[in-house]
């Protein structure tokens, strides 16, 4: 087991933000001043019960703070979050592994966000939760390995943005095959 | 005991039942965004941004913004709002770079409709400004090249009749049967009014009165002004060359010819000319050229030479028939929120609100 968790508090003068301008554009914007500060948690695991199947897990929680400090053009901004930073994230995977096959599931959380500076409470985007399902299926062979795998993707159907006013794809399906050729070195 | 405790129960349920009917009509009489005197302020949003808003400021001054978002379970209303027009209990909303007309309860602000129209003859591709006709019609102004008047159907919410007017319609005002319909030109340059008989439906005279007409308004003679911007070379921006003068017209509205002209810029200036309002039920004109505010008297001779207000740059302008005020509108950038800076009828500052992002105008509940 795994358990590891790192606190960080970071002052950053003429801190360079990527954030959408107009019309889900990303431009590179001088916000002056701004803190951040907060927590990153994380605990792993595998549990083996036999030579070939196992349970494997991760958690990852992140909390984060970040705010404006100091906007030289616009001093009503100090104080307010940075845009489209969440405060809490909650990443996380649970697998079970046997010879033939894999099954497993992600879950993602995403916190509430602004989404503009002056933090205008109608226009912050909501929080979401979202669950994708997959199985792989293995195949040992003599010249090649092969995995088939099967994903889907927003396993409930969530309405989300990840910026304002797209929307994000409801459920989808995922298919993969993956071989692998062995060679020998000589 | 018990009984006590039995009537106690009832006196509280009956005491509950009153309570949560009294509240229900609470939620019935919310509708005061149609309080006369109180203004609904248009902030047209970021382009391309959906963050176009509605502001409702009372007769005290007291502002509540997003209320059509409030309204309407967050749904926000798309960008470039362009316009409000309160037609009897119902409001239309232009919403120009989202091709669509909001119709709300102009009372709580809750949609009734949308209308969206993508028929080659009449559309609602670029929705600029709307009219009441009577409590059940409308006339919307649309396009940016060849122009058209929507007849809007506000029993059904749908348009159904194009009037082609010139280029690039934008403001209208009536008077008596006739609706004036100022052909700005859009992308292009246009000059005229059309004239449009509101039972028929049909243009019945187009008249010359000067490059650029954008601004209308009808003053307590029944006659009509019209603000003409002037064709403008913006090739230096931000320094902007003025090609032909800026003027303010009369129609007057018994002849329907121009019987009073102004000059506010002439041609080769770089002043630019934006707003145009009436106030003082309707005898004076409030103009702005640059930053500078001017008060002009209907029955005036001549321009007034010193500005009412100036130092500032507004994107709006209006005037308040309930206590004639002067109000500014100032959109900073198109990013963040603007102010509506509010004048005594003389021109000294009241104060300053906080409202929605790039508001362009104050309209005053009659």
């Amino acid at each position: 087991m795994i358990i590891s968790n790192a606190v960080y508090y970071s002052i950053i003068n003429n801190n360079i933000v990527w954030s959408p301008i107009v019309s889900g554009l990303y431009s590179p914007q001088n916000i002056k001043k701004t803190r951040h500060y907060g927590l990153e948690s994380k605990i792993e695991n595998t549990i083996l019960w036999n030579k070939t199947n196992a349970f494997k897990f991760s958690i990852n929680y992140n909390y984060n703070h970040s705010t404006i400090v100091n906007d030289e053009t616009n001093r009503s901004l100090n104080g307010n979050f940075i845009r489209y930073k969440p405060q809490h994230t909650i990443k996380s995977y649970f697998i079970f592994e046997d010879k033939y096959f894999n099954i497993g599931l992600n879950y993602l959380y995403v916190g509430q966000r602004f989404t503009d500076d002056e933090n205008i409470k109608v226009f912050q985007l909501k929080p979401y939760s979202l669950v994708d399902l997959f199985i792989a299926f293995k195949g040992n062979f003599k010249k090649a390995n092969a995995e088939f795998g099967f994903k889907i993707n927003n396993l409930f159907n969530t309405k989300y943005e990840s910026l304002r006013s797209y929307a994000q794809p409801l459920r989808n399906y995922n298919i993969t095959l993956l071989i692998n050729y062995k060679s020998k070195l000589k | 005991m018990k009984k006590l405790t039995m009537k106690f129960t009832v006196v509280m349920l009956v005491c509950l039942s009153v309570l949560s009917c009294k509240k229900e009509e609470s939620d019935n009489t919310l509708g005061t965004y149609a309080e006369t005197g109180a203004a609904i302020v248009v902030n047209e949003g970021n382009y391309g941004s959906s963050n176009g808003s509605v502001s409702y400021i009372d007769r005290n001054g007291v502002v509540s913004n997003y209320i059509y978002e409030n309204a309407n379970a967050g749904s926000s209303l798309g960008d470039v709002l362009q316009s409000y027009t309160k037609v009897g209990n119902k409001g239309i909303i232009c919403v120009n770079n989202s091709f669509k007309i909001e119709i709300v309860d102009a009372r709580t602000f809750k949609r009734i409709a949308t209308i969206v129209d993508t028929t080659a003859t009449q559309n609602t591709s670029y929705v600029r400004y709307a009219l009441g006709i009577t409590e059940t019609k409308a006339y919307v102004t649309n396009g940016n090249y060849a122009g058209e008047v929507e007849v809007i159907d506000l029993n059904t919410n749908t348009i159904i009749k194009s009037i082609n007017v010139g280029k690039g319609p934008e403001q209208m005002a009536m008077n008596g049967n006739n609706v004036y319909v100022c052909n700005s030109g859009g992308f292009d340059v246009d000059s005229t009014v059309s004239i449009i008989n509101a039972s028929t439906d049909l243009v019945t005279s187009t008249i010359n009165v000067g490059d650029i007409p954008t601004k209308i308004v009808k003053d307590a003679q029944n006659n009509i002004w019209v603000l003409c911007a002037g064709q403008s070379d913006y090739s230096n921006w931000p320094t902007i060359n003025k090609l032909s003068p800026a003027q303010l017209v009369r129609i007057n509205t018994a002849t329907n010819t121009v019987d009073k002209r102004f000059t506010l810029i002439d041609a080769g200036s770089a002043s630019y000319v934006v707003n145009l309002a009436i106030g003082d039920n309707g005898r004076t004109i409030y103009y702005s050229v640059s930053n500078r505010i001017y008060s002009l008297d209907i029955t005036a001779g001549s321009l007034p030479a010193t500005p009412i207000i100036s130092g500032r740059d507004f994107y709006g302008l209006a005037a308040s028939p309930y206590n004639n005020q002067i109000w500014g509108l100032q959109a900073p950038n198109f990013t963040s929120s603007g102010y509506v800076f509010r004048y005594t009828a003389n021109g000294t500052l009241i104060d300053s609100i906080q409202v929605g992002i790039g508001p362009n105008n104050a309209i005053f509940n009659k």
